[in-house]
C-alpha cells in the first residue's frame, strides 16, 4: 500500500462530499419551484485494491443522483386531480346556468305569476282598457324572459365551446412539450440533467391530466406514452394532435376517433351536453326544457283564450280570440325540431291588439264578460283541458302538469343538479387536496433536512481534508526530514 | 407521513381558503337575510319557496277580487234599500188611493207621486258604479229602459231589461270558493224571467205595474188599485229575495276577506321561515367562524416560521 493512493482515497471522499453539498444547494434552491422533486446522491465504495495485506479500500463514488419520486403518489393526484378538475368544471357552468334562469326573484316564475294576476284583474274589470294593457304587458314579460334565458342559456353554451377549443389548443402545446422533454431525454441519457428533465416532464403530465385526464401508460420497450381514454396522445418523440369540433366534442387525428375526455375538458363537455338531452344537468337539456315549457305556456294559454271571445264595438262583431302567443317553433309541429326555437322566438302575438284580448266566454257575452279571463287565470292552479275535455290530463302533452308545476320543476331539478355537482366537485377537490399534500410532503424539500445534510457533508469534506493533510504531513516527513542525518 | 415546507404551506393555505369560505357564506347570509342566495344552496327549501311564492301570489290577488266584490255588494245592497224604501211608498200610497176617499186633486198628487217613484226606481235601477252599470248583467247598460220613454197615461208601457240570471258575475275569493257579485234589474224587477225575450219584456214587471197602477189611481178605480197592492206585495219580495241573496254573498265575501287575512299572514310567514336566515344563529355562527379563522392565521405563523436555520450558527 502506498502513500499516495490515500491521498486519491481521501480525494473521491473530497469529491463526494462536494457533490453532496452541490446537491443539498440545488434541493435548498428549489424549494419553490413547483413539480421539483428532491434529489439525493447515491454512493458506493469503490472496489478494493488487492495488496499484499488484503484488500485496501479505494474511497467512495458517486453512482447515482436519483429523484425521490414516487409513481404511486403521482398516479393518485392525476386521478383525483382530473376528477376534481371535471367535477368543478361541470359545477361551475351550471352555477352560472343557475344565475342565467334568475329565480326566484327575476325568473320566470314571478313573470308568470304576474300573468295570472294581470288575467284575475282583468276578469275583475273587462271593460277597464288599462287592466288589458296590463294582460299584454305582462304577457310580454313572460315571452321576453323566455327570450333572455335562452339567449343567455345560449351564450354561456357559445363561451363553453370557446374554452373547450382554447383548452384543446392548450393540450396539443403540452403535448408537443412532452415530446421535445422526451427527445432531450433521449438524448441525455443518465446523467445530471436527467432529473430536472423528469420533473418537468411530470410537470407537464400533472397539467395535462387536470385538462384532458391524460395518464401515463407503461410501455414494453421504456419508452414514454401518454394517453387519454386508450388512445395515444404522445409516444416518445410522437405526437397525435386533438381537434375540437363545433358541436364541443374533440376528435383525434390519427385515429379519427372521438376522444373521451376527463379533465376540465371532460366536465365542460358534460356541461355542454348533446342536442337531445334531458333533465337539468346539461346546457342543452336545460334548453330543451326551456322550450317544451314556452312550448307549454304558448299551448295552454292559446288554448284557452281561443275559447273565448272578444267584445265587437260599432265596427267589428264578436270574434273568437286568436293566438296571444306565437313562437318561431309553434306552427312547426310536423318537424323534430319543431321545440327548438319556441323559447328564443316566444312572442305576444304580432300586432295583438288590447280589444283582441278574449275576455268574454260566450259570443253575447258583453263588455262586463270576463268569465274567459278568469278561465285563463285559472290555468295557475288547473292545466288547461278543451270544453270538451279532449285534451284531459292524460292526453295532454303535459301530462296534466300546471304551468307553474313544470316551471317548478325546471327550477328545482336545475337546483338540484347545481348543488349534487357542486357537493361532488368539492368531495373530489378535498379528496385532491389530500393526495396533493401527500405527494409535496413525499417529493418537497426539507429546508431542515437539508440543513443537517449540508452540516453532515461539510464535516465530511472537512474530515477529508484533514485527511489529505495528515497524509501530505507524513509524506513531508519521508521525503524531507529522512536521511537527512549529520546534515 | 413526511411534512416539508412545500406541505406545510400548501396544507395551512388549504385551511385558510376553506375557513375563508365558510366565513364568506355566513357573512352573505347575515348582509341578505337570506339563508340561501340561490335555488342550488337548497334545493329543497328553494322548492318550497316557489310554491309559497305562487300562493302568495294567488291569495293577494283572490283579497283584491274579494275587496272588488264587496264594493260591488256594498253598493249593489243600499240600492237595493234604497229601492225597496221606493216600493214601500208607492204600496202606502196605493192604500192610501184605494180608501177612494180621496178628491181628484189628491189621486192626481198621489199619481204623480206613482210616477216619480217608477222613474227614480228606473235611475236606480241604472247605477252606475265605477263606469260600470250595477245591474246590467254583462252588458253595459242600462239595465232598464222605458219605451215610450215618457208613457201617457193611454200609453202600454213596455220595457226592456239588459242582462238576466245567465249574467253572473263571478269573483273568486278562495282557492276553491266564488261568489256572484251581482243581481241584474231583470232578477229584482220582472214577475217571471221564463218571458224575457232577447232583453224584451211585455209581461209583468214592477214597472210596467206602476205605470198601470198611477193609470188607475187617475181614473179613481178603487178595485183595479186594490188588486195592485198584493202585486206591489209581490214586487217587494223580489226584491227582498235579491236583497237576501246579496246579503248572503256579502257575508261570504267578508268572511274569505277575513280568512284570507289570517292564511295570507300564515303564507308569509311560512315563506320568510322557508327564506330568511334566522339572524341571531348566523350572527353566533358568524363570530365563531371569527374566531376559527383568527386562529388559523395564528397556528399558521407559528408554524411557518421557525427552521433550523434560526438555531444553527
Amino acid at each position: 500500500m502506498s502513500n499516495i493512493s490515500g491521498l486519491h482515497t481521501a480525494a473521491t471522499g473530497l469529491k463526494t462530499a462536494q457533490t453532496r453539498m452541490d446537491t443539498a444547494a440545488h434541493n435548498i434552491s428549489n424549494v419553490g419551484t413547483d413539480g421539483y422533486t428532491r434529489q439525493r446522491v447515491e454512493t458506493a465504495a469503490l472496489s478494493p485494491q488487492q495488496t499484499v495485506n488484503g484488500p485496501v479500500g479505494r474511497g467512495v463514488e458517486v453512482t447515482d443522483i436519483g429523484r425521490l419520486r414516487d409513481a404511486f403518489l403521482d398516479e393518485r393526484v392525476r386521478t383525483t386531480g382530473a376528477g376534481a378538475e371535471q367535477a368543478t368544471a361541470h359545477a361551475d357552468v351550471l352555477e352560472r346556468a343557475e344565475r342565467v334562469m334568475g329565480e326566484p326573484d327575476d325568473g320566470i316564475t314571478e313573470a308568470m305569476a304576474t300573468l295570472w294576476d294581470a288575467f284575475e284583474d282583468l276578469a275583475n274589470d273587462p271593460s277597464e282598457p288599462a287592466t288589458r294593457e296590463q294582460v299584454l304587458g305582462a304577457l310580454d314579460d313572460v315571452a321576453r324572459r323566455f327570450n333572455t334565458a335562452d339567449r343567455d342559456l345560449d351564450a354561456l353554451a357559445e363561451d363553453v365551446t370557446r374554452q373547450i377549443r382554447e383548452h384543446v389548443d392548450e393540450v396539443n402545446g403540452l403535448t408537443a412539450q412532452i415530446a421535445e422533454v422526451n427527445e432531450q431525454i433521449d438524448q441525455t441519457g443518465a446523467g445530471r440533467a436527467y432529473p430536472d428533465l423528469a420533473d418537468r416532464r411530470d410537470h407537464l403530465v400533472d397539467e395535462l391530466s387536470e385538462l384532458i385526464g391524460a395518464r401515463v401508460a407503461d410501455t414494453d420497450d421504456g419508452s414514454h406514452r401518454v394517453t387519454v381514454g386508450g388512445l395515444t396522445l404522445v409516444e416518445g418523440s410522437r405526437v397525435n394532435a386533438l381537434e375540437a369540433e363545433e358541436d364541443g366534442s374533440i376528435e383525434h387525428q390519427a385515429s379519427g376517433q372521438e376522444v373521451p375526455a376527463g379533465g376540465r375538458l371532460g366536465g365542460l363537455q358534460a356541461a355542454l351536453g348533446h342536442e337531445d338531452d334531458e333533465g337539468y344537468a346539461s346546457l342543452h337539456a336545460l334548453r330543451n326544457g326551456l322550450d317544451g315549457l314556452a312550448d307549454e305556456v304558448a299551448d295552454q294559454l292559446n288554448g284557452q283564450h281561443e275559447q273565448g271571445y272578444t267584445v265587437g264595438d260599432g265596427e267589428s262583431d264578436p270574434s273568437q280570440g286568436d293566438d296571444l302567443l306565437q313562437g318561431a317553433g309553434a306552427d312547426a309541429d310536423n318537424g323534430g325540431a319543431a321545440g327548438l326555437a319556441v323559447a328564443a322566438g316566444l312572442a305576444v302575438a304580432e300586432g295583438l291588439q288590447p280589444s283582441d284580448i278574449a275576455a268574454a266566454k260566450g259570443e253575447e257575452g258583453g263588455p262586463q264578460d270576463g268569465r274567459n279571463a278568469q278561465a285563463l287565470a285559472d290555468l295557475r292552479d288547473a292545466p288547461f283541458t278543451t270544453d270538451n275535455g279532449e285534451e284531459n290530463s292524460e292526453e295532454s302533452e303535459s301530462g296534466g302538469e300546471t304551468i307553474d308545476r313544470q316551471l317548478r320543476e325546471l327550477v328545482g331539478g336545475l337546483a338540484s343538479s347545481v348543488s349534487g355537482q357542486r357537493r361532488t366537485a368539492d368531495n373530489q377537490a378535498s379528496q385532491a387536496a389530500i393526495a396533493d399534500e401527500a405527494r409535496r410532503g413525499e417529493h418537497g424539500v426539507s429546508i431542515d433536512e437539508e440543513m443537517v445534510d449540508l452540516m453532515t457533508h461539510q464535516r465530511a469534506f472537512e474530515a477529508a481534508s484533514r485527511v489529505t493533510s495528515t497524509i501530505d504531513e507524513a509524506l513531508d516527513v519521508l521525503i524531507n526530514r529522512t536521511g537527512v542525518v549529520g546534515r | 407521513m413526511r411534512v416539508t415546507q412545500d406541505s406545510l404551506v400548501q396544507s395551512t393555505l388549504n385551511r385558510l381558503q376553506t375557513r375563508l369560505n365558510e366565513h364568506q357564506d355566513v357573512s352573505t347570509k347575515v348582509s341578505t337575510g337570506k339563508a340561501w342566495q340561490v335555488p342550488s344552496d337548497d334545493p329543497a327549501r328553494a322548492n318550497q319557496s316557489l310554491v309559497l311564492r305562487a300562493d302568495e301570489h294567488a291569495r293577494t290577488q283572490q283579497q283584491r277580487n274579494a275587496q272588488d266584490a264587496e264594493s260591488r255588494l256594498e253598493i249593489t245592497d243600499s240600492t237595493l234599500q234604497s229601492m225597496n224604501d221606493r216600493l214601500h211608498r208607492a204600496r202606502d200610497l196605493a192604500v192610501q188611493a184605494a180608501k177612494g176617499t180621496s178628491d181628484e186633486s189628491e189621486r192626481t198628487a198621489i199619481a204623480d207621486e206613482i210616477d216619480e217613484i217608477r222613474e227614480e226606481l228606473k235611475s236606480l235601477a241604472n247605477t252606475r258604479h265605477a263606469g260600470k252599470a250595477l245591474f246590467a248583467g254583462y252588458t253595459d247598460g242600462p239595465a232598464v229602459a222605458f219605451s215610450p220613454e215618457d208613457p201617457e197615461d193611454d200609453d202600454e208601457l213596455e220595457v226592456a231589461f239588459k242582462g238576466d240570471d245567465g249574467h253572473q258575475i263571478d269573483r273568486k275569493i278562495g282557492p276553491n270558493e266564488t261568489v256572484r257579485s251581482n243581481v241584474t234589474a231583470a232578477e229584482v224587477f220582472a214577475a217571471d224571467l221564463d218571458d224575457l225575450d232577447d232583453g224584451e219584456l211585455n209581461a209583468e214587471n214592477t214597472f210596467s205595474m206602476l205605470h198601470d197602477l198611477a193609470v188607475d189611481v187617475r181614473a179613481g178605480d178603487v178595485d183595479k188599485v186594490s188588486d195592485a197592492i198584493g202585486d206591489i206585495d209581490d214586487a217587494q219580495d223580489r226584491l227582498q229575495s235579491a236583497q237576501s241573496s246579496v246579503g248572503v254573498a256579502h257575508s261570504r265575501v267578508l268572511s274569505a276577506l277575513d280568512r284570507s287575512e289570517r292564511d295570507l299572514l300564515a303564507v308569509q310567514k311560512e315563506r320568510s321561515d322557508v327564506e330568511d336566515v334566522n339572524l341571531a344563529e348566523a350572527i353566533m355562527e358568524l363570530q365563531t367562524q371569527e374566531v376559527a379563522f383568527e386562529s388559523t392565521l395564528g397556528s399558521m405563523a407559528r408554524v411557518l416560521q421557525p427552521s433550523l436555520m434560526d438555531f444553527i450558527r
